[in-house]
């Protein structure tokens, strides 16, 4: 199963209100330090909407220069994260919708899908590695194929980042809906596999 | 038999079990490596020096109240503009010199036409007068025409030095011009 983040709410931390309080001042090193702790989590974000690293970065970029813009909108200091997550997702879906973005991205699947799984169990023997090469493959394909609202949450969710709240919330979807969608995303995914041959024998 | 059967079928499903499981892990692990990142130590630093000057919150407010205030104003302007006068010079006081130029010209001043100022009387609704038809009977009888003074011509030396000179009275027909002439109307 996917690992989501820890389920607590957000605890107050002192040093995220000091620097967003500095930021608002238009100290850049605060932001800077801001954008670091999360870059990670918020490029992980773009790169599930935009499947692209490069477009992934450039929309962590654009979100960093909106979220520095709006900074005075932010109303919890300690919903920084919640808040700059949402922005760089919904810079990636404009990056994702815009037509620049579709021709760059047809003209570089074929790399993008030969990009090598390192999926290989540690005692696998060669025939192991050549079949989970095999099924990565399938399985990147497969994930590739699903509609966007089933692959949205289900690659949010495999990010590790962020728990179900914070996918909904990054979403616009109830809650609910987010788990059904991540379920059915698994079992289509499961049934595509089965068809390919890679699936449960029953 | 039968527990040799059952024996089977659990390693069947321990097998159909660990191989779902693999699945599972093999999907998690293919997925999560679909948004894994590599590390870029110095996005941070782009993304930093890329930062535009901040601005307040408010600037984008500035033309909009520029503009209300603009037209404020002049609103302001216009509304008030009929009401301002120049101010009124002081009017001379009653003191000696005043006083006297004053009625000095008053004085010299012809008297002006008496304007009234009381309000007219509300005048009576007239009756409505028929016009009067023509009574061509009793009309006036034409009138002969007046005899022409004739007085014959006469240079000055005729005239006489001593008498006075008498003109003919003048001969009238009858003439209808008193009131018992006219008939009395219907």
């Amino acid at each position: 199963m996917l690992t989501l983040a820890a389920a607590d709410e957000p605890r107050a931390d002192p040093e995220v209100v000091h620097l967003v309080a500095l930021a608002r001042t238009g100290d850049r090193a605060a932001f800077g330090e801001l954008i670091e702790r999360h870059l990670t989590a918020a490029r992980r974000v773009a790169l599930a909407a935009v499947g692209q690293p490069s477009d992934a970065d450039e929309a962590v970029q654009e979100a960093s220069v909106a979220a520095w813009r709006r900074l005075d909108g932010l109303h919890d200091a300690n919903a920084f994260r919640g808040w700059f997550l949402r922005i760089v997702w919904r810079k990636a879906i404009d990056r994702r919708r815009s037509v620049r973005s579709w021709f760059d991205r047809f003209s570089s699947s074929t790399a993008d899908d030969q990009r090598p799984m390192e999926f290989v169990a540690a005692e696998a023997t060669p025939d192991q590695i050549l079949i989970s090469r095999e099924l990565a493959a399938a399985i990147a394909q497969v994930v590739r194929s699903l509609p966007r609202k089933l692959r949205d949450p289900f690659l949010l969710a495999a990010s590790g980042d962020h728990r179900y709240e914070d996918i909904a919330a990054m979403l616009g979807a109830p809650l609910g809906t987010v788990k059904w969608r991540i379920a059915e995303a698994r079992r289509v995914i499961r049934m595509k596999l089965d068809h390919m041959g890679h699936g449960d024998p029953r | 038999m039968n527990s040799t059967h059952d024996l089977s079928a659990d390693l069947s499903a321990e097998a159909r079990r660990a191989k779902v499981d693999r699945l599972d892990t093999a999907i998690d692990h293919v997925a999560s490596r679909m948004v894994a990142v590599a590390d870029d130590g110095e996005m941070t630093l782009r993304i930093v020096s890329a930062l535009p000057e901040r601005t307040s919150r408010l600037r984008w407010l500035i033309p909009q109240l520029a503009a209300i205030g603009a037209i404020a104003i002049a609103a302001l302007f216009w509304t008030t503009r009929s009401n301002t006068r120049p101010a009124l010079a002081a009017l001379p006081t009653l003191d000696g010199p005043n006083m006297v130029g004053l009625a000095n010209a008053v004085a010299a001043s012809e008297p002006g036409t008496a304007l009234r100022t009381m309000p007219l009387e509300r005048l009576e609704r007239l009756e409505r007068l028929e016009p009067l038809e023509g009574d061509h009977e009793r009309a006036l009888s034409p009138m002969e025409a007046v005899a022409a003074l004739l007085v014959p011509s006469m240079s000055p030396v005729e005239i006489p030095a001593t008498e006075l000179l008498t003109i003919a009275p003048i001969a009238v027909s009858d003439l209808p011009m008193t009131a018992e002439s006219f008939s009395q109307q219907k």
